[in-house]
């Protein structure tokens, strides 16, 4: 990702923190979400004063009457299919829902010219087969989806959501790891699906990671129940319930099955990679810079025997190798130098 | 507007605030962005520092208080390096900038422009906010959509503004209605 795209996004989470600033008192958890956000680049502090700055303007803006609308109807259909990802691949499921969500939409349709209404059928499609989350190396996301539920997306992730259902609400995890923070629905729980391990929560506070052929799930806040499906082939086809897990618990499910167990831990040190944190005891220094450099561009790699059996322990940011290497440095003699990749390699010093 | 109550506060943290940043912004004639990037820096670097448990009471309040310190810190600084330029030591005398018209309904031309180049509904969303005063909620209802989808509307809007507006003229808007 070059500047620009990093700045454009900067841009984009600044102006989705400051109308959220907006709808009202946030909740100490956002807050938390918050300030890590301004702590992860300078970047985050520039542009959130510019959007400050934008917004003030507006509202210093005399002229608003001269201002015109015309042609705001035709162009909200528009809008509307910007929103989902037009690379997906499954096809669609029919009739029911699709009548369903028609009929809801009955007076945002009423006023729209018939070219929009075929866009607008579009868009159902789309959203019948869900909305594509997908990170890449380096990037993390945070997302709130339409139910007001938000998830922190972390590198190399990819998911399909679709929360149009009218009695679940459901995110297809297919690799990665994600910490969910969910909007209370009674009505309608709110699944994950990893591999058909599928953690089920109401209202709570959750991650799911698939890591190899394992699934992990770990509660931050609330319940939530954990169930796995027999392998495909099995004539039992329920879905077995594997634990119901509370605040602090992780039920690790392994590629066979019947291997979960349920572990009591420090949700907070677990989920830190949440909030752009890497924390680290006793972990082997190479397993330390493949975490980083899941996070970052620049790839770090040790060039060392002796060095690489080296354990570290501590919290860093994520987003920042040079606050690792500025540490590594003061524990160990070590260097830095750049390959012809302009990868960083640390090598015992001279 | 019909302000939330937290609105309001987050707009009264604002306006104690960006003054002393205003000022320091206005008097230097390099390129903004650079600038706010510069501030921006060592603000993020102040948050770094700064006790997480205080942080997370009022980040807002803090963010804007430690770029206002900062850009204040920095107007000191550039004075006592250039004590004998004329320019500086007549604000230093005269306080405030003039007002100057001229620069204001250019900046109004300005932002009028940037307007216009959103598209209708965007342009409309933002027009029930800040000239008809109504919140997210009340704009949804009025355009038979959700507050989410006004939402995700004014987010795109402001990024559009953000990379349309030359940040001078906002300032030259805005700078001495407090």
């Amino acid at each position: 990702m070059d500047e620009n795209e990093r700045r454009e996004r900067a841009g984009r989470e600044a102006a989705e923190w400051w109308t959220e600033m907006q709808t009202g008192e946030m909740a100490l958890e956002r807050r938390v979400a918050f300030v890590g956000w301004l702590r992860d680049s300078p970047l985050h502090v520039s542009e959130m004063l510019q959007v400050v700055e934008v917004h003030d303007g507006l509202a210093h803006f005399k002229r608003w009457a001269q201002i015109s609308t015309e042609g705001s109807e035709q162009d909200d259909a528009l809008d509307r299919v910007i929103e989902f990802s037009p690379t997906l691949k499954t096809a669609p499921t029919p009739a029911r829902q699709e009548t369903k969500q028609g009929l809801r939409r009955g007076s945002f349709l009423a006023g729209m010219a018939a070219s929009a209404l075929i866009v607008l059928a579009v868009t159902v499609w789309y959203s019948l087969s869900g909305q594509i989350i997908e990170t890449e190396r380096g990037e993390r996301r945070e997302v709130a989806l339409a139910d007001g539920s938000v998830v922190q997306v972390d590198p190399e992730t990819r998911m399909r959501v679709k929360m149009r259902d009218s009695s679940r609400r459901l995110v297809v995890l297919e690799h990665g790891r994600a910490l969910f923070r969910v909007a209370k629905d009674a009505e309608r729980p709110f699944l994950v699906d990893a591999n058909g391990t599928v953690a089920r929560a109401v209202g709570t506070s959750f991650a799911v990671e698939t890591r190899m052929q394992d699934v992990i799930v770990t509660v931050a806040e609330g319940k939530v129940a954990v169930s796995v499906s027999p392998p495909p082939g099995t004539r039992n086809a329920e879905p077995e319930l594997a634990a119901m897990l509370i605040a602090d618990q992780q039920l690790t499910v392994g590629g066979a099955a019947a291997s979960a167990s349920v572990r009591k831990v420090d949700s907070q040190r677990e989920l830190a990679w949440a909030s752009g944190r890497l924390v680290f005891e006793d972990a082997p220094l190479p397993s330390v810079l493949e975490q980083f450099n899941r996070y970052n561009r620049v790839q770090m790699r040790v060039d060392d025997a002796e060095l690489a059996q080296r354990r570290i322990s501590g919290s860093f940011n994520a987003s920042d190798p040079n606050s690792f290497l500025a540490f590594m440095q003061t524990v160990a003699h070590v260097q830095v130098t750049r390959d012809n990749a302009r990868n960083l390699v640390i090598a015992p010093g001279p | 507007m019909r302000d939330s109550h937290a609105n309001r506060r987050l707009i009264d943290w604002f306006n104690q605030w960006r003054s002393p940043l205003r000022k320091f912004l206005i008097r230097r004639n390099a390129r903004s962005r650079a600038d706010v990037d510069d501030i921006s820096q060592e603000v993020f670097l102040r948050l770094l520092r700064y006790n997480q448990a205080e942080l997370v009471q009022h980040p807002q309040a803090y963010l804007f208080k430690m770029a206002a310190n900062v850009a204040a810190e920095w107007s000191i600084a550039a004075r006592a390096r250039r004590p004998h330029d004329s320019k500086w030591l007549a604000e230093l005398h005269g306080g405030d900038l003039p007002e100057d018209a001229a620069a204001r309904a250019k900046a109004e031309e300005e932002m009028e422009r940037a307007i216009n180049t959103l598209p209708p509904r965007q342009r409309e969303v933002l027009k029930l906010q800040f000239y008809e005063g109504l919140a997210y909620a009340e704009i949804a209802e009025r355009l038979g959509t959700t507050p989410r989808a006004v939402k995700r509307s004014v987010i795109k809007s402001y990024q559009k503004l953000r990379s349309e507006l030359n940040p001078e003229y906002l300032r030259a808007m805005s700078y001495g209605r407090e």
